[in-house]
């Protein structure tokens, strides 16, 4: 009785908004935010990095940036999207949104999620002080292979601080991953099976098995460095050349994984939300997402074909086998929004852009999952545009269509939609115009990774073409970043309810944004007898 | 399904792929380095399950009521970590911000009876389960009938071919 009334009382206070309870705070929508705050920040700081490159390379034998200029800018922009920008977002999507969507009332242990932030903060901060040191930032990609990352190739501080920076925001991230997972399997509220948990959820739970089983793998690789960096000589043996590589792909590919998963889950709630109906194949969808992130433990070798060291018939096989549960998803997709009466509205834009542009990244990675095609592909423009259609034309965009979709929750602020609109073609065109043009530079030979080419080379179009893509891209992410700032300035005006999409899951049955355990007296947890259990309510009072 | 069994059977499922290896000829260390993985997914199964057994989970939730220390920890580590590359003198400062962690998170504790109680959420939802007798009937017929249709149309095939 009386602990209820404390509770009661602490309700009425005013949320302490001072940059102090900010810095020790145990929330994990709170520590969520400062996550996604600092991964957007350096978006914008790599994505900088990219339209540089883009300039030099705009036209044929240029001087804008120095060779080994360009060597730092493709390796910190590499390092900081992957390890400081798009894992940490997916990772903040699932600390914001799990706890909530099973209804707990915060996440596992909130003081080691902090732990997580702040090692994943002053990782990136090392990362980036290699700029101020006398030898740059680091420059030997964000792959760092051996030998060419030991003190004989590329001495300097700036690969020092990469090794450290990196570590440490792979340790944080770890600490975030398992504290979600944790939360997912032993906090839900009563009644919230695991197979009642929301596709999101499911998708995160996923993730976070990859994050615990693969991430220190790459703590070992990282060390490997540390310790070949102080020992001359060490990579003479080439079983240590081709362990580092084993190490770091074991982590690497899962990481894609980690970057993409959760986006996925976002997109499924979106379908789902603006079609106005319950998401389709949920069982199969939540076994295949499983079956999926297994399956991406497996193939770490098809990375590595072309050092003739591995069974490139089992990774081929593996990597193959992956578009049986990516075909699931997408059936599953396709099963939600056909023959439904959609509802257009931005998180739906970006949701449907992103199943018809990650098509395009999954089917050439199939394409370079073929041992024979990929010792013609292998580090090429082929490979560039690839993975840049998986992470920005799949990733960004279903985080996007996450960020439109949950921001008023997060918030409490509907983003404007003129210039979300804005964003999402100028995104849409950039996308496409930047690295679709890549393709075919692969295949007309062009390597990744180079600083320039000749006149007559003949791949002066489409990197002008590229380039201008880079642009419209850049404008678009600027309108976004306007409609961010103006949106919360408008506070009054662009007031968002509870429910402004008529959503499914339990984050949408509390306020916006929720109160500080989540649910209170006023927004209590719905009965849950299914994973949308605010479609449930919705059928019994209007049949 | 229990959360253990889906660590645990997601560990499986990768110990499965990680065996095929051996018959395309892995280096063993390699596949050393996947069942290293795929254990230490399994022991994270084995934890959830202890955890689960041990009706903890069933408790009120505690919650810490600050966090600074964890920024003091991280703020050792990152300084510890940056000794290497500095100078041992920063370890020296790393040890003052371990401390001030270590006393920081005594004063973390929340006062019994006071914020936050989480226990007081309302976390119980009005109607706990569905699934009902007759639903599951209705489940196991409607599986068997499909199981029958299934075979027939194998047998049926087969018979069409042999003609
Ligand atoms: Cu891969």
């Amino acid at each position: 009785m009386t602990a209820e009334l404390a509770v009661a009382e602490e309700r009425e206070l005013p949320r302490d908004r001072s940059l102090r309870s900010w810095l020790g705070t145990t929330d994990h929508k709170r520590i969520a935010l400062l996550i996604t705050a600092v991964a957007l920040l350096l978006l914008f700081v790599a994505g900088a990095l990219a339209l540089t490159m883009r300039l030099q390379l705009a036209q044929p034998d240029q001087e804008f940036v120095t060779n080994d200029g360009y060597n730092q800018l493709f390796t910190i922009h590499g390092s900081a999207m992957i390890y400081l920008v798009v894992t940490p977002l997916a990772l903040a999507y699932g600390l914001y949104l799990v706890p909530l969507q099973v209804g707990a009332p915060n996440v596992a242990a909130p003081r080691t999620t902090m732990l997580g932030f702040w090692l994943y903060l002053f990782g990136s901060v090392a990362i980036f002080s290699g700029f101020l040191t006398s030898g740059g930032a680091a420059k030997e990609g964000w792959t760092a292979y051996t030998p060419l990352s030991t003190s004989e190739y590329s001495p300097g501080m700036g690969t020092d601080l990469w090794v450290l920076g990196t570590f440490v925001t792979t340790v944080g991230m770890i600490l975030v991953g398992g504290t979600v997972l944790w939360t997912a399997l032993l906090k839900r509220a009563r009644g919230m099976t695991m197979l009642r948990m929301p596709v999101f959820s499911w998708s995160v739970v996923a993730t976070n098995l990859m994050v615990i089983a693969a991430f220190p793998s790459l703590l070992f690789a990282l060390g490997l460095i540390a310790v070949g960096r102080m020992t001359p000589g060490l990579f003479d043996s080439n079983l240590y050349n081709i362990g580092y590589q084993h190490l770091f792909w074991f982590f690497a590919h899962p990481v894609v994984y980690v970057m993409f998963f959760p986006f996925v889950g976002a997109v499924a709630e979106v379908l789902a939300t603006f079609a106005q109906r319950r998401f389709f194949g949920y069982t199969i969808t939540v076994l295949s997402l499983l079956a999926f992130a297994g399956l991406s433990m497996s193939v770490w070798g098809h990375h590595m074909f072309t050092t003739g060291l591995v069974s490139d018939d089992y990774y081929s096989l593996t990597s193959i086998l992956l578009i049986v549960p990516a075909g699931i998803e997408y059936f599953a997709f396709l099963g939600t929004i056909i023959g439904a009466r959609l509802r257009f509205q931005l998180p739906m834009l970006f949701a449907l852009a992103f199943i018809l542009q990650f098509l395009v990244g999954g089917i050439t990675g199939i394409m370079v999952a073929s041992p024979v095609l990929d010792y013609q592909m292998h580090d090429s423009y082929f490979v560039v545009g690839h993975f840049h259609y998986t992470l920005v034309a799949g990733s960004l965009f279903g985080l996007f269509a996450g960020l439109y979709f949950w921001f008023p929750k997060a918030t409490g602020v509907m983003l404007g939609r003129g210039l979300g609109h804005a964003h999402f073609w100028l995104m849409m065109v950039g996308t496409n115009v930047t690295f679709l043009p890549m393709f075919w530079l692969g295949i007309a030979g062009m390597p990744r990774r180079v600083a320039s080419y000749l006149p007559t080379d003949g791949f002066s179009t489409f990197n002008l073409i590229a380039s201008i893509g880079a642009g419209i891209l850049g404008l678009g992410m600027l309108a976004f970043a306007v409609n961010v700032v103006r949106s919360l300035t408008k506070r009054k005006e662009r007031a968002a309810p509870d429910n402004p999409w008529r959503a499914h899951t339990l984050e949408w049955a509390t306020s916006s944004p929720p109160p500080p355990l989540n649910f209170d007296d006023k927004h209590p947890i719905p009965p849950i007898r299914s994973y949308a259990p605010l479609l449930d309510l919705r059928r019994e009072r209007e049949p | 399904m229990k959360p253990a069994l889906v660590v645990l059977g997601w560990a499986g499922w990768n110990a499965v792929l990680m065996l095929v290896m051996i018959p395309y000829r892995e280096n063993a260390l390699f596949i050393g380095m996947y069942a290293l993985a795929v254990s230490a997914t399994a022991a994270a199964a084995g934890v959830v399950w202890l955890y689960r057994r041990s009706r903890r989970a069933e408790g009120p939730v505690r919650m810490a009521a600050n966090s600074l220390s964890a920024g003091f920890l991280a703020v050792a580590v990152i300084l510890a970590g940056s000794s290497v590359l500095f100078g041992q003198w920063l370890t020296g400062i790393a040890f003052y911000f371990a401390v001030a962690a270590l006393l920081h998170v005594r004063r973390e504790r929340v006062p019994a009876g006071a914020l936050p109680g989480p226990t007081a959420v309302p976390t119980e939802p009005g109607v706990r389960d569905q699934r009902g007798v007759l639903p599951k009937a209705a489940k196991a017929a409607a599986t068997a009938g499909l199981l029958t249709r299934a075979l027939r149309t194998l047998t049926g095939r087969r018979k069409g071919a042999g003609r």
